[in-house]
């Protein structure tokens, strides 16, 4: 038996379900109910699933391009590509999650607009910082000034701080 | 009655009125095209904005705005995978594909016609219903509405495609997903983790743009080219979605009804008609179960006509009762009562002419969006032959704007990344991701409906006519679907067990 992807997810499921209905046991009736009587069936099922796809991954690897009602994937990529490219791409949502945490939206947005345009997709300098103050006018125009949506406040609270004083008008 | 219809038409082609109507299918458009926003941010916006405005051109405004992001929120469920609005999730499911395959104007083109015309039937529907629409809507109560969400979720076998134990399983961990934050039966807390975040449950924004949005982006990323590598000149159109329409006139038709139907009843929501229409399509159209998501036009004209249809219907027990069906008709409820107008039988009684002004609105709001989409659509169809990473920047950064004006919390952008690690696994596990989505979609809303249907009615609620109607349908919906699976499997020489 292969410790395929598919297999371990099932498992992931299987477990996350049964975490959820034990921790259900002890809820009072009107707020249990409900939990339990979902969870488990999908339990139950998740085992059932758990069970096929470790019998299936005993056999030799068959077709992935089985219809499952969802968006198709492209299969014709190596694995260990795939991996790679969506680490890299993982890496920069991840790099952007944490600009937002330490320095806050109003630097890292055009920070990571510029960065991605200019190092990742390797374009012109001209296309990338029109790209940047275009999603940057947006950014600040509808978010900010129309929405007035509250900003989270940055761990590094200090170029933020900067930025409105030499602009007093944003948010 | 006539005469009401009349002075309502009238009322609102005067110039000013028509041209503050126009601006709330201007704004309207705007916001459905941007991520996370819709009707109900426009409607917060410009709702301070009325107070001082003649009441006629403030309401067809108002009206206007929230029939129309429907429209708009096409485009980036169809170019980038990202549901504009949370009523555009099943559009993606062809839309995409087609985009993929160079037909990004054609799913243009067919999804603002299904639109125009979803929303002027829904609109037909309001105005001829609004002489019997309390004993309409009185027919719907709590076990009905069970039903309605027990039908809503069956649409789980028709989406599993040919996995269905998977989907079953993604549904079931949907519900269960839709149930964390507090009880509303006992007021616990439930899987919250003591985090002040959960104590409302997830947002369905921040999960749907997890779910979908950002792993079809890495997968495009992933790839490295542009969204279709069709050239421009092999590109089809616009006139071929048009023609789509017409060629497809009664699933359009049918699609419409339902969604206006989904609209009537308050409470059903709207994240769930584009589902149910989606799924009436793979249940009923010819060779469905082959061609729905690969880029199949039909799948895009039904989401679409029905969620346009939609707002039509949910006007029904917003004017005939004052009960609003959704956060955006109860602003437009704090609209009318700014103005002066008290939604209920009294509206209808001694305020026809501007109960007819709404009708009006939402149809000519309707026309006016997609004559004005139409205009662009060639050139929005473009940008799917932009290289992928000039994008990618721009919609994630898009994406994580959407997900955090959720509820402005840290932890919106750290369940939408979540999310987006668990989509990206499902996708490439093969676990379809739409029952996940529709779970959680109908969880409260079958739970609410549930109880209230048991404390009243005792296990009885389960032999009322019409629900007994309702379940016969969805029992016979399930078989349908079913059969239809095998007939393809047979046809496709698929001998494997199904999951």
């Amino acid at each position: 038996m292969r410790a395929t992807p598919s297999l371990l997810f099932t498992l992931f499921v299987a477990v996350v379900a049964a975490a959820m209905v034990y921790t259900a046991r002890d809820w009072p009736m009107g707020t249990g109910l409900f939990p339990l009587s979902v969870g488990l069936p999908v339990l139950v099922m998740a085992l059932i699933q758990l069970v096929m796809d470790a019998y299936r991954s005993m056999k030799p690897a068959g077709g992935q391009e089985r219809e499952t009602g969802d968006l198709q994937v492209d299969w014709t990529m190596s694995a260990a590509e795939v991996a790679a490219r969506g680490l890299a791409f993982a890496g920069w949502l991840l790099g952007m999650f944490l600009g937002i945490l330490l320095i806050g939206f109003f630097i890292t947005v055009p920070v990571f607009t510029l960065l991605y345009l200019r190092y990742q997709a390797r374009e012109g300098w001209t296309l990338t910082l029109w790209l940047t103050a275009i999603m940057l006018v947006f950014f600040v125009g509808v978010f900010d000034q129309i929405l007035h949506i509250h900003w989270l406040e940055p761990v590094i609270s200090g170029p933020e701080n900067f930025l409105r004083v030499l602009m007093p008008w944003l948010g | 009655m006539f005469e009401a219809m009349a002075d309502g038409l009238t009322a609102l082609l005067s110039v000013e009125r028509f041209l503050f109507m126009m601006f709330g299918v201007v704004v309207g458009m705007a916001l459905g095209a941007i991520p996370g926003l819709g009707g109900v941010v426009g409607l917060a916006l410009l709702l301070p904005f009325t107070f001082d405005m003649d009441p006629t051109a403030a309401i067809a405004m108002l009206v206007a705005l929230s029939s129309v992001p429907v429209t708009t929120d096409t485009i980036p469920s169809v170019l980038f995978a990202v549901p504009g609005t949370v009523g555009s999730q099943a559009t993606i499911l062809d839309g995409h594909p087609m985009a993929r395959k160079g037909e990004a104007g054609r799913a243009f083109g067919a999804a603002y016609f299904a639109s125009l015309l979803g929303g002027v039937i829904g609109a037909v529907i309001l105005g001829m219903l609004i002489p019997i629409l309390k004993p309409l809507v009185l027919l719907f109560r709590a076990p009905e509405l069970f039903s309605l969400g027990i039908m809503g979720i069956s649409m789980v076998a028709i989406l599993s495609g040919r996995v269905p134990l998977k989907g079953i399983v993604a549904g079931g961990m949907g519900l269960l997903l839709s149930m964390i934050g507090i009880d509303k039966q006992e007021g616990l807390l439930r899987w919250t983790f003591d985090s002040l975040y959960l104590f409302d449950g997830l947002n369905i924004i921040v999960v749907s743009l997890g779910i979908f949005a950002l792993p079809e982006l890495a997968d495009m990323v992933i790839e490295g080219k542009q969204i279709s590598s069709v050239p421009k000149q092999a590109m089809k159109g616009v006139g071929h979605g048009i023609r789509d329409v017409f060629t497809n006139w009664w699933l359009m038709l049918r699609c419409a009804f339902l969604g206006t139907w989904v609209g009537i009843i308050p409470g059903l929501g709207s994240a769930v008609v584009d589902w149910l229409a989606y799924g009436h399509a793979k249940s009923t159209c010819k060779d469905a179960a082959l061609t729905f998501g690969t880029g199949d036009v039909r799948g895009v004209i039904a989401p679409e006509s029905a969620n346009n249809a939609k707002q039509g219907g949910a006007l029904v027990p917003t004017l005939a009762f004052g009960i609003p069906g959704s956060a955006s008709m109860a602003l437009l409820i704090g609209a009318f009562m700014i103005h002066g107008l008290q939604p209920g039988p009294a509206m209808l009684e001694q305020h026809l002419d501007i109960t007819f002004a709404i009708v009006w609105s939402t149809a000519i709001a309707n026309i006016m969006a997609t004559v004005i989409a139409l205009c662009f659509t060639n050139q929005l169809a473009k940008i799917s032959s932009v290289r992928i990473n000039i994008l990618a920047p721009l919609v994630t950064v898009v994406v994580f704007l959407a997900a955090y004006q959720a509820t402005a919390s840290i932890f919106d952008l750290v369940t939408v990344l979540l999310f987006g690690v668990l989509g990206w696994i499902m996708k490439r596990c093969g676990w379809p991701r739409p029952p996940l989505l529709l779970g959680f979609l109908l969880g409260g809303l079958i739970e609410r409906y549930l109880f209230i249907s048991v404390r009243a009615y005792g296990a009885s609620f389960l032999i009322q006519p019409l629900v007994l109607v309702v379940l016969a349908v969805t029992i016979a919906t399930i078989y349908y679907s079913v059969k239809q699976e095998r007939k393809v499997r047979a046809l496709t020489g698929d001998t494997r067990e199904g999951e």
